[in-house]
């Protein structure tokens, strides 16, 4: 692989910065077995209905949206297929699952980032994934924001990849773009949009074949779609978004700037991010102007479109949107935090600074 | 918070002695005194029904027969029954966990 070489140094912070991560994950899993509030409450607590439910239909009781029955069930399934083949409901089937796709959102970020432009971009973006809090918290937490920003890095990859094929390796690398992204959608509602906004992009951005992209991204993405509207059709209740309500509330200013005002107030949330979200503008900044690679630039459009519809729909949540907010708007960030890292450092000029000289600067050296 | 997932065991813990008397599949009430502006925001509520699933805890259940309390304050159960015309079958964790039911007509 090309690119600037590995320092020790570099090699030695990434390391340090994993075992930091997973001390945290261990104490915070043994602290609480169950995961966080959103683990308890949602996705574990759909395993158990999808494992003691006298039916299938019977695991998703209208008579308590509090639970939200109609939530995607790709992680409540994985979790009670583990229980069910362990024989018994235990803890460490979640906290399991958890670390897998912890492991994934990092390693994928790695790899594709080592592969794009040498190890040292690769182990940079890695340690900064493993020092963010945010990311090391909601691992333990057993978030399904993470197996989500797993599916959208997975699908953005490939955009990335294909841009730069042609032929059938190009179509097949659009369709695993659409099946990982299929897969977000099975994962949380918020993944729907990352389809959709994905596709979008591939629609309005490059030369010439836009359309067959977007044919292939919805190929792979067809029977994710499927398996997601069987569900949402037959025995997902209604979710608690619409009504007029939420008309009335999109048309009012003062929801405008109370949902504006509190959406950048998580901006600053230093204790969660560390400096980390200063890469969130700079990524739609470099993704977008990426001339060299368009798949590059249709990710980060798709991204962008993604965000702001999810910030948009504050504006008709029928929760308190100060508490919404506060409870769900870095987790939304955590889900893009490995994707945009990658279309930021395969973007920003002067790659060859990053660690030690480039390896065929050293190589051509007298030794 | 006295049952909180911070204490470093399984949230079951605190609700296991209440799954035997939970045999059968109709709705069950669910009464608290913690306060919270939507049922997501509580903690007791959430619990609970994590614990206890697949079994149905609703806040609003007029007709339910049997109901489950999930107090911060012990003090507060009997003011919570009499309301609703209900009187305890079982109480755990020092009375702040209740299993009550509907108290016979006269």
């Amino acid at each position: 692989m090309n690119g600037p070489r590995v320092s020790k140094g570099m090699l030695a912070l990434f390391l340090f910065a994993g075992a930091v991560a997973v001390v945290i994950f261990v104490q915070r899993s043994l602290a609480a077995p169950d995961g966080g509030w959103d683990a308890w409450m949602i996705w574990n607590l759909r395993a158990r209905w999808l494992l003691h439910a006298p039916s299938f239909a019977e695991a998703f009781p209208a008579a308590l949206p509090v639970t939200h029955p109609d939530y995607p069930i790709l992680l409540p399934t994985l979790v009670a297929l583990g229980w069910w083949v362990a024989g018994h409901e235990s803890a460490a089937v979640p906290v399991a699952w958890a670390a897998v796709f912890a492991l994934l959102y990092v390693g994928l970020t790695v790899l594709a980032l080592a592969r794009q432009r040498g190890w040292a971009w690769g182990l940079t973006a890695g340690t900064l994934l493993l020092s963010a809090p945010m990311f090391v918290w909601c691992s333990a937490d057993q978030c399904a924001d993470i197996p989500l920003g797993v599916f959208l890095l997975a699908g953005a990859v490939a955009v990335i990849e294909a841009s730069g094929e042609e032929g059938r390796r190009r179509a097949w690398l659009h369709m695993g773009a659409g099946l990982a992204l299929s897969l977000a959608a099975l994962t949380k509602n918020e993944g729907l949009v990352y389809l959709i906004t994905g596709l979008a992009a591939v629609l309005l951005i490059g030369k010439g074949q836009r359309w067959r992209d977007a044919l292939w991204l919805s190929l792979g993405a067809l029977p994710g779609l499927m398996l997601l509207g069987w569900f949402k059709l037959r025995y997902a209740p209604p979710g608690e978004y619409g009504g007029s309500a939420a008309l009335a509330m999109l048309v009012d200013p003062a929801r405008w700037l109370l949902v504006s005002v509190h959406v950048l107030r998580r901006f600053v949330y230093f204790q969660g991010w560390t400096l980390l979200l200063v890469l969130v503008p700079a990524g739609f900044w470099f993704g977008l102007r990426n001339q060299a690679q368009p798949g590059v630039r249709r990710v980060a459009l798709g991204m962008l479109g993604a965000l702001g519809l999810l910030a948009a729909s504050y504006l008709v949540t029928p929760y308190d949107a100060v508490w919404q907010i506060d409870n769900s708007f870095d987790r939304i960030l955590l889900q893009c935090l490995a994707t945009l890292l990658l279309i930021l450092f395969v973007s920003v000029p002067g790659g060859a600074r990053l660690g030690r000289a480039p390896e065929s600067v050293v190589h051509s050296s007298p030794s | 918070m006295p049952h909180s997932p911070r204490e470093g065991r399984r949230i079951d813990a605190r609700y296991a002695p209440l799954r035997p008397l939970l045999t059968g599949s109709e709705p069950v009430g669910f009464l608290t005194d913690e306060r919270f502006p939507h049922a997501l925001e509580s903690e007791r509520y959430t619990q609970a029904l994590y614990a206890l699933a697949p079994r149905q805890l609703l806040l609003d259940a007029p007709d339910a027969g049997l109901w489950l309390a999930d107090l911060l304050d012990p003090a507060s159960l009997p003011k919570l029954a009499n309301a609703r015309g209900l009187e305890p079958m079982a109480v755990f964790d020092d009375g702040r966990l209740a299993l009550l039911r509907r108290r016979p007509g006269p």
